[in-house]
């Protein structure tokens, strides 16, 4: 089981360690720059642009700071469970993440009409998980017995949820540029899935209490596409191979609308609402299991093979149910919405709004930020935002252009960069366009 | 790719820093039932005691019962076939013949089984004549026995022959006085009656499928047995105590004539001697019921009962017995008792069997049993460190002191899972009688230490070791066969990530 716990993690911080973000810094430079989720209805830069590679990414822990879960000892470093375990209260939390890879983008602007096309990799994930799930897998249903004084009273009520999905994603956008102020786009993706995980885990409650007797009481299931190639309560082998292009087809549509004078910009998009069809599996359990181990009526008759019966029983046991299942997933859809006011050439002042929904749970940020512009080549901002999790966050971004290269990139949680230990989250953006 | 190599790349990632060395630091000790399984104490005493048989009574008291074998007597053994071949001349018209006394028996009626009999004659008449024999002492079918022979002359002197065979099967004998008399009667076709020259009764044998009548005193051989007593192996000084055996000789008898047992030697084996056994009923003599005369073809049985009460059977019976010899024989009317009528029937026999039960009421001191058990322990090389769990609930009346001996491929003992026995199981709480009354739980772990998981997971088979004791107080303590021990085992400790 502790493996099946780490594989969860690894993959999820995997996932997230490309950094991208909910962040919203770039959204105050979107009139100049190119990066992956600019609001369609706001017009190019310039006639023609190429986007270059963009990744971007988050991670949210709503558990802590890094520096909770692993400790330095001669010099090497400790995932520690049991300090992971001590700072946890008792409630679910969250593990967030989510990031993109734009491969590349063209667009081409006219008088009233631009139109763009692009393809990305994109991919969330997210991860429930509460203290008694960590203490299990820290100190194992035995030593949690000795820990955890509710153990002793009571079943545990594990419920971990796992979502996570990748695809692909090709894309067209269309603006129509109303006038010098007024503009308002849409887009249109065709996605294709690269791999799911859905769970549904209304229970999975385990009674630790007597350590010679499994009793759990489960009703849950996790469907997968492309991911999971075997699944059981002690294994998990995970998917290596890439799925033939349109295996699981999906569509995404999104649109905006953008005002713009001298000294006001204004902004508001729909992004995302879509979703994806996956064939996959449904690994499932259900009923309520107890196990005092493998019953011998007569002790004195044991045969030779009884470790293998016990093996053999166990197995049984936490067998998993899996079926062919056909399901769709939501692409996690966005309301950004922002606006900045120039106080003079070089300043400017802004705020935004975020609103995340079809995900486990939805979630809203808001941010101020300030722009500093010394030269027509090289722009810097600030931002302070907080979200629905309470988290304040101070972040950077900026852009710098060379010719006709631009260079972008934005960081919401500044420490990061000093001590990753002392940061719960991480959400950056970098990417390079070209533009004439 | 490992889990570790995950969480390696997974902390890299969030740190942003170079780390050059994470590792995984988990304690986790898990638990999972592995047997949940039980012990009768039914099963546990027929595991201890090969030799006995366990008797559960209707309350579910039990006893251990060791059975001699089945001594038997039958009539083949008492009364042989009357062999035959010699002939019995015929001087005269009417002899009378005194039967042999065989085994002192007189025979008043009898029923004749298998053999044949012939008759011979020779005379020196030119002519055809007749002969008539017949016995009357003999029947068949209620007929006197009666043989006519019709012997033509044909031109040669003398005239000599045999008849044929004739059965003896189902005729009645009743002998006078215990004599039988052989007549015959010569006769030509005028009617004229004359001896003849000479005349011989034979046969080849005579079996009787009854005897009825007087059985005097005769001494009958029945073999010396043993019954050996592996209740005790193993243990010494007073470490066992049964509260209170019994012997039981037990003889069905169908003879129809009273029959005294002759102890020629009753004793028990020891490791240092033998010790004699001792009963105010040997002294006065066993005898056996027997049929009477109208009761011929059933059986009677004698049951005679030593225990504590009426023997030296509870003093006899310790820790040096190794088995019980007996030697008896059958002495058949031993009063001679001469105006008697009495019976032996072709089915007749006397069984005499002895019994030794031990009620399951006692005391026992590091009473020892093991067994091995045979073992695939491979599996035991996935664990990286624990110990195994046990649970014993025990509602029997005895603890038990354990070690599990690992063996290798040739049965050899290479390592033992403690330095010394261990008390594994707890004595279920007795009442006064020594009835258990309550179960009693006990919770112990077997470590396996790191340094031994590689080669205890070789062990092909386990010996267990188990030492048995009533509670201290040294009362008696009563078994049943409602009682047993659920033990549940299972395994602790850290596996292989």
């Amino acid at each position: 089981m502790s493996r099946l716990f780490f594989y969860i993690l690894s993959l999820i911080c995997l996932w997230s360690g490309t950094t991208y973000s909910q962040e919203l810094g770039l959204n105050f430079l979107q009139k100049d720059q190119l990066f992956n989720g600019r609001n369609p209805a706001v017009p190019f830069p310039k006639k023609t642009v190429i986007g270059l590679p963009d990744v971007s990414g988050n991670l949210y822990n709503e558990s802590g700071k890094l520096g909770n879960f692993y400790s330095s000892s001669n010099g090497n470093m400790v995932l520690n469970l049991e300090t992971w375990w001590k700072s946890l209260e008792r409630k679910n939390y969250d593990t967030d993440a989510g990031w993109s890879v734009r491969t590349f983008y063209f667009g081409k602007k006219f008088s009233h009409f631009q139109f763009g096309i692009s393809h990305s990799v994109e991919g969330d994930a997210y991860f429930q998980y509460n203290k008694d799930l960590v203490g299990l897998i820290a100190f194992g249903n035995y030593g949690l017995l000795d820990r955890e004084p509710l153990a002793k009273t009571q079943p545990l009520s594990l419920t971990p949820i796992l979502n996570t999905q990748a695809y692909q994603s090709f894309a067209l956008d269309l603006a129509y540029l109303i006038n010098d102020n007024w503009s308002v786009g849409i887009t249109a993706k065709y996605l294709s899935g690269l791999f799911s995980t859905k769970s549904s885990i209304q229970k999975f409650d385990l009674d630790i209490r007597d350590p010679l007797v499994i009793k759990a009481d489960e009703n849950w299931s996790i469907r997968s596409a492309d991911l999971i190639q075997s699944f059981a309560i002690d294994s998990l082998k995970i998917n290596r191979t890439v799925n033939t292009f349109g295996t699981h087809p999906g569509v995404a549509f999104s649109a905006g609308a953008f005002y713009s004078s001298d000294q006001l910009k204004i902004g508001a998009q729909l992004r995302d609402l879509g979703f994806i069809h996956w064939n996959g599996v449904e690994y499932s359990r259900s009923g309520t299991t107890e196990y005092p181990g493998l019953r011998i009526d007569n002790l004195l008759q044991t045969d030779a093979g009884i470790f293998n019966q016990i093996k053999d029983t166990l197995k049984a046991l936490i067998s998993v149910k899996k079926n062919a299942a056909s399901f769709n997933t939501a692409i996690i859809g966005r309301l950004i919405l922002d606006g900045q006011y120039a106080l003079t050439d070089k300043w400017e002042l802004g705020g935004a709004f975020l609103y995340r929904f079809n995900n486990y749970h939805s979630y809203m940020r808001w941010a101020a930020s300030t722009v500093f512009k010394p030269a027509h080549f090289f722009s810097i901002g600030g931002q302070v935002a907080i979200d629905s999790y309470h988290k304040l966050t101070t972040g950077l971004f900026g852009s710098i252009r060379i010719s006709v290269v631009n260079l972008y990139m934005s960081l919401d949680q500044l420490p990061v960069l000093f001590d990753a230990r002392n940061s719960s989250r991480f959400g950056a953006n970098v990417g390079l366009s070209v533009m004439w | 790719m490992k889990s570790t190599h995950f969480l390696i790349l997974f902390l890299i990632i969030l740190s942003g820093c170079n780390i050059k060395d994470v590792s995984l630091h988990s304690d986790a000790e898990w638990a999972f039932p592995l047997i949940n399984g039980n012990i009768k104490a039914t099963n546990l005493i027929r595991e201890s005691t090969s030799d006995a048989e366990l008797i559960i009574s209707q309350d579910g008291s039990l006893t251990l019962k060791y059975t001699g074998e089945v001594l038997q007597l039958t009539k083949r053994d008492i009364f042989t076939p009357i062999p035959g071949g010699i002939p019995i001349p015929m001087l005269d018209t009417l002899v009378q013949i005194t039967l042999p006394n065989v085994n002192n028996v007189i025979i008043k009626r009898s029923v004749l089984n298998q053999g044949n009999y012939m008759i011979s004659y020779s005379h020196t008449r030119p002519e055809n004549i007749k002969l008539q024999f017949w016995v009357p002492e003999m029947s068949v079918n209620n007929e006197p026995l009666l043989n006519i022979f019709d012997i033509p002359y044909k031109g040669i002197l003398p005239v000599s022959g045999t008849s044929s065979k004739y059965s003896l099967n189902d005729i009645v004998l009743k002998p006078i006085n215990n004599k039988i008399t052989l007549r015959y009667i010569g006769t030509n076709e005028m009617g004229e009656r004359f001896k003849i020259t000479a005349g011989f009764f034979s046969f080849d044998q005579i079996d009787f499928k009854y005897i009825e009548g007087y059985i005097g005193q005769n001494v009958y051989d029945i073999k010396k047995d043993s019954i050996e007593i592996d209740f005790y192996t193993g243990i010494s000084g007073d470490n066992a105590t049964i509260d209170d055996p019994k012997v039981t000789m037990t003889a069905v008898n169908s003879f129809g004539f009273p029959t005294k047992a002759l102890i020629n030697q009753f004793v028990v084996e020891t490791n240092t001697g033998s010790v004699n056994f001792q009963s105010p009923l040997l002294d006065a003599g066993l005898t056996f019921n027997f049929p009477k005369v109208t009761e011929a073809g059933q059986s009677k049985t004698t049951n005679y009962v030593f225990d504590k009460s009426n023997s030296n059977v509870k003093d006899i019976f310790n820790t040096q017995t190794r088995r019980v010899v007996y030697d008896i024989d059958a002495l058949s009317n031993p009063d001679q008792v001469q105006d008697s009528t009495y019976f032996v029937t072709d089915s007749s026999k006397v069984t005499i069997t002895v019994t030794i039960e031990f009620p399951v009421k006692g005391t026992v001191k590091q009473y020892p049993a093991s067994k091995i058990f045979d073992v695939d322990a491979s599996p035991l090389s996935d664990l990286e460190e624990g110990g195994l769990l046990i649970k014993t609930t025990n509602l029997i009346p005895i603890a038990a002191d354990m070690q599990l001996y690992l063996m290798d491929k040739n049965g050899q003992v290479f390592d033992s899972v403690f330095a010394l026995p261990q008390t594994l199981i707890m004595a279920a709480k007795t009442n006064a009688l020594g009835v258990s009354t309550e179960a009693t739980i006990h919770t112990q772990v077997i470590p396996i230490p790191v340094s031994k998981i590689a080669s205890w997971s070789t062990a092909k088979s386990i010996k267990i070791s188990a030492w048995f004791n009533s509670p201290s107080n040294n009362l008696p303590i009563i078994v049943s066969a409602r009682d047993d021990i659920q033990i549940q085992v299972g395994f602790i400790g850290k596996l292989k990530i």
